[in-house]
């Protein structure tokens, strides 16, 4: 044999073991999904959440909704805020160096005053320049902080500190809370007897096409437009099967950043939000993990499969590159940061599958697709592989790649059934369809950009720019 | 070295071509692919088949459950056993109980509705959505084979027999409040309390599991409604083994404002627990004698932050000017929220008080300058 | 009289509805919060009856909608609610509710509560305020 021969060979066994890894985890985790979802549902059957509405014991939380150039949405944004079902609350709205007159606004709409106010600085951060509450007694539970531009973790570490309740709860300013959101979030923190509940964190939907009245959604809607459709789909993926399964194993590693709590005393323990990285949330998840881990305390970090929050996902391809790109090398740095954690059984779940999962299946999935493609494309044409072998390979990763979203589409329908017209569910499934041709590769693509910049050094958020919500 | 590679690679080559050969061909790569495509048939229909089938369930469901509900109305705002009677007898409604004799489906919607409402209001309309229980004679219905049903639905009957007072079965719901699965104690345990008011309470005395905070807050809020308060075996609870009772028991002595247990308060503030400790400074604080405040100051240096910043929080309300030796030794401490809290304390019990901080600190300096004038705003 | 009903269980709907129009009122049934912001601008209810717990609207911001001026600002507004905890009874009357029900309730006291707040027994107290 020549060392060409032994070079395919082991590319072949490489590719042969990674796949079958992979697909032994999709099983799993669809299994796993499956049963905590059965659960939840149960449990949820005869579960009435608005005792903590109301109940004068229920814990404190501060709501932080860092703000930046938002000046379109603002006022509505914290009006339903504000209105969300839940008394024990402080709303935190944190204005980042906005360049247009998002306070201004805010300080007419609610009557805020500013008013000399002691922070803590318990995590450093960019100068603050002045705390505004409001005269209106209707408007007690806000809390504006005004201060110098410094990204989104330095905003977020900025509220943690000027918080005083027991948990804290990070908000896009753009998103949509359903009205019980905050209710089911926060229900986890007081179930848990033997272990504390460090950080809980819900289901993120898409909001493109929805209606929208108020800061409300009113009506659910597919989107109309292709690539939010897309990936509708991607997120009922991620969350319903993924994120559920995670949660199970006690091997969450993210929490994303539209959406979650966290118990405040450990995110102050652990240092806060990293505003060296791009990938905030899932660093900060990653650390109190780890500092759990690191003090031998016994923790978990739920998740809720209930839709809870509505988001504007990138509707072009630029946005959504830079978005994808944003996420890589948030991931990259996060695994970074804490590789001592590979394969480290010190840190039980977390450690052992967890993090090589994210490392070899999320991080490096999209460059061994990418080089593994390209491969068998030149071994093929150069003769090594018959033109038949590869196309069999081709069709049978791409059936168990629709598969996997069918199922995704099925365990939607029998549990939250958002989509209510039959006809969209039948889109929901064409969609799948066609994701492996037009959405698919440019998201490859997008990563491998990402790794590719991660390396530059490049740290720049990539603009986001929205469309802002149709408020008709 | 190089043979030794050589030698390792032609075996892994020999056993990838065994493998692509035997097990990996082509054949199985397309019998699989065509088992995925099967698959994603199969499910795609079953999708649309249940979608079908729900919908039309739906429909079925609603139409049965207005009629359901035009029934419990006109039985709610009845104000007569005779007029109850005629409701009944009515032509529409005896077809729909005819119907409900004979479909499992019917009845339990009935069964669902009737105790909702009967949780939901009171008066003469409890009375008679009760009264149409007991005539269609449906606590049989809903106890049968009890035992043998799973938990999630044994803890729903639970919940329908405390919302419809069949107090008959107190015994066996109080049997459940130690049971092994989670949910099905926690909802015995509410509907034991809804039904027996304080009396319910005494499941703690041999409960091995613990209360979880969510459910000590519905117990809380059963409690509410039930206007005598009594302490039964609440000493007993003081000292359980089972830490969640004690916070609990704690918690009622707050809530209660039970003065006569002040001493056996007064003993949990050196319990080995410290979550124990944090909640019996702040039970003690509502039930405070004269002594109070130093008896907290006594214990101080033993705590953890949160629980010292909690006593500072606390001797605002209870501490008198005795403290002011103490508070003023704290705003030396290096951390501005105890010093701010420190301030707060002090200024608080007496107006006077910010003189004597002025004497100690330098107000022109970072941070007095703003915990004074956060202070003066909000006085 | 036009008395408008907002709330999410069909059953507690149904049974104020009866109870209403066994009274001789006209009776408006939404579902929701949205809902019953419609129906009050088109409908021009005499009274509101609202939960607070609802979906997309919760009683407590029609209160402060319908309070905060416009020509539905003197529509007496009572609210109905599972919680009766004193921050949240204190939080609605201070938006302007004008009376406050806990559940469990009972239909023959809401009735007797509508009546006392019908506009003429309302103008009534007033004249009888002025005189004293």
């Amino acid at each position: 044999m020549n060392i060409t021969d032994h070079i395919f060979h082991f590319l072949a066994l490489g590719i042969l073991i990674y796949s079958v890894t992979l697909l032994l985890f999709y099983m799993l985790i669809i299994i796993y999904s499956i049963s905590e979802m059965k659960l939840y549902f149960r449990k949820s059957s005869f579960t009435d959440y608005n005792i903590i509405a109301s109940s004068e014991f229920a814990p404190t939380v501060s709501i932080l909704a860092p703000a930046y150039n938002e000046e379109k949405n603002i006022i509505e944004n914290v009006r339903s805020l504000l209105a969300v079902h839940y008394n024990n609350i402080e709303l935190i709205v944190i204005n980042d160096g906005s360049k247009d007159n998002s306070l201004q606004q805010l300080i007419a709409a609610y009557n805020l005053v500013k008013v000399p106010f002691l922070v803590n600085e318990k995590i450093k951060t960019k100068p603050i320049l002045g705390i505004y509450k409001s005269s209106n007694p209707v408007y007690h539970k806000l809390i504006v902080i005004d201060k110098i531009n410094g990204g989104k973790a330095d905003a977020l570490n900025t509220g943690i500190n000027v918080a005083t309740n027991k948990y804290i709860v990070c908000i896009d300013a753009d998103c949509v809370l359903e009205q019980d959101a905050m209710l089911k979030l926060i229900k986890p923190f007081l179930e848990k007897t033997n272990k504390r509940v460090i950080a809980t964190g819900g289901v993120i939907r898409i909001a493109n096409s929805c209606e929208i009245r108020n800061g409300k959604l009113i009506k659910v809607h597919l989107p109309r437009q292709i690539l939010p459709r897309m990936q509708v789909l991607e997120y009922i993926r991620a969350f319903m099967l993924g994120r559920m399964a995670w949660s199970r194993m006690n091997g969450l590693l993210i929490i994303s950043g539209a959406f979650g709590a966290f118990d405040r005393e450990i995110a102050l323990k652990a240092g806060g939000y990293n505003p060296e990285t791009v990938g905030e949330d899932m660093e900060l998840i990653v650390r109190m993990r780890r500092y759990m881990h690191e003090h031998n305390l016994p923790y978990k970090v739920p998740f809720i499969p209930d839709p809870l929050c509505w988001t504007e996902a990138p509707a072009s391809y630029k946005i959504l590159g830079r978005q994808r790109n944003r996420w890589t090398r948030g991931t990259i740095e996060t695994l970074k940061i804490h590789k001592k954690m590979f394969f480290n059984y010190h840190f039980g779940i977390l450690g052992i599958l967890s993090y090589p999962y994210w490392f070899f299946f999320e991080l490096l999935a999209p460059m061994i697709e990418f080089s593994g493609f390209a491969l068998l494309v030149i071994f093929a044409m150069m003769g090594f592989v018959a033109w038949h072998f590869f196309l069999y390979l081709l069709a049978f990763i791409l059936f168990f790649g629709y598969l996997y979203s069918v199922f995704a589409i099925l365990v939607e329908v029998l549990t939250f059934n958002q989509y209510k017209k039959r006809s969209d569910i039948l889109k929901l499934i064409l969609v799948a369809f066609a994701e492996p041709i037009i959405f698919h590769p440019y998201v490859v693509l997008a990563a491998v950009r990402g790794n590719i910049d991660f390396l530059r050094k490049r740290k720049s958020w990539g603009e986001m720019t929205r469309q802002g919500f149709n408020s008709k | 070295m190089l043979t030794f590679l050589n030698f390792n690679l032609s075996s892994i080559g020999k056993s990838i071509n065994y493998l692509r050969e035997n097990i990996f061909t082509e054949h199985v790569l397309f019998d699989i692919t065509i088992f995925f495509a099967a698959a994603i048939i199969g499910i795609t229909g079953f999708i649309f088949v249940y979608l079908f089938r729900k919908e039309k369930i739906a429909k079925r469901k609603n139409i049965l459950q207005a009629s359901i509900d035009n029934f419990i109305g006109e039985i709610a705002i009845s104000e007569s056993e005779n007029e109850l009677i005629q409701v009944v007898s009515n032509q529409d409604y005896q077809n729909l109980l005819l119907q409900v004799q004979h479909s499992k489906f019917y009845r339990k919607m009935l069964i669902n509705e009737l105790s909702e409402t009967s949780r939901k209001f009171r008066g003469s309309t409890m009375t008679n959505v009760l009264w149409l229980f007991k005539k269609l004679d449906l606590e049989k219905q809903l106890l049968k084979n009890f035992d043998k049903k799973k938990w999630h639905k044994k803890a729903k009957i639970v919940q329908q027999i405390s919302y419809l007072h069949l107090n008959s079965n107190i015994e066996k719901i109080f049997s459940l409040t130690n049971d092994r699965n989670e949910s099905l104690r926690m909802e015995a345990q509410i509907a034991i309390v809804k039904m027996t008011g304080f009396d319910g309470l005494n499941f703690l005395d041999n409960v091995i599991y613990p209360i979880s905070e969510w459910q000590q807050l519905r117990l809380i809020e059963e409690l509410s409604s039930h206007i005598e308060p009594k302490a039964g075996n609440i000493i007993e609870w003081l000292k359980s083994n089972n830490l969640t009772v004690v916070n609990f028991a704690l918690r009622l002595i707050e809530i209660y404002r039970q003065y006569d247990f002040y001493n056996e308060v007064a003993i949990c503030l050196s319990h080995p627990s410290i979550s124990i400790c944090s909640r019996a400074v702040i039970t003690i604080s509502t039930i405070s004698k004269e002594t109070t405040a130093d008896l907290l100051i006594a214990h101080y240096d033993t705590y953890n932050e949160s629980t010292q910043i909690t006593i500072l929080k606390v001797l605002q309300v209870i501490g008198t000017e005795n403290q002011f030796p103490f508070l003023l030794s704290i705003l030396n401490h290096h951390d501005d929220t105890y010093k701010l809290q420190a301030v707060k304390a002090i200024t608080t019990i007496s107006k006077a008080g910010i003189e004597k901080i002025e004497k100690v600190i330098d107000k022109s300096l970072f941070p007095w300058n703003i915990i004074l004038s956060q202070i003066k705003n909000v006085a | 009289m036009k008395i408008l009903i907002a709330d999410d269980e069909m059953i507690t709907r149904k049974i104020i509805e009866l109870r209403l129009k066994k009274d001789g009122h006209e009776v408006i049934v939404t579902s929701n919060g949205q809902e019953a912001l419609e129906q009050i601008s088109l409908q021009d209810p005499d009274m509101i009856i609202a939960d607070i717990m609802m979906p997309f609207t919760s009683g407590l911001e029609i209160v402060s909608v319908v309070k905060r001026g416009g020509h539905h600002r003197k529509v007496p507004i009572i609210i109905l609610s599972s919680m009766g905890q004193e921050n949240v009874v204190l939080e609605a009357f201070n938006l302007g509710a004008d009376d406050y029900i806990t559940k469990p309730f009972s239909p023959n006291e809401l009735s007797m509560r509508v009546k006392r707040l019908t506009p003429a027994a309302t103008n009534l107290f007033v004249k009888i305020n002025e005189r004293t």
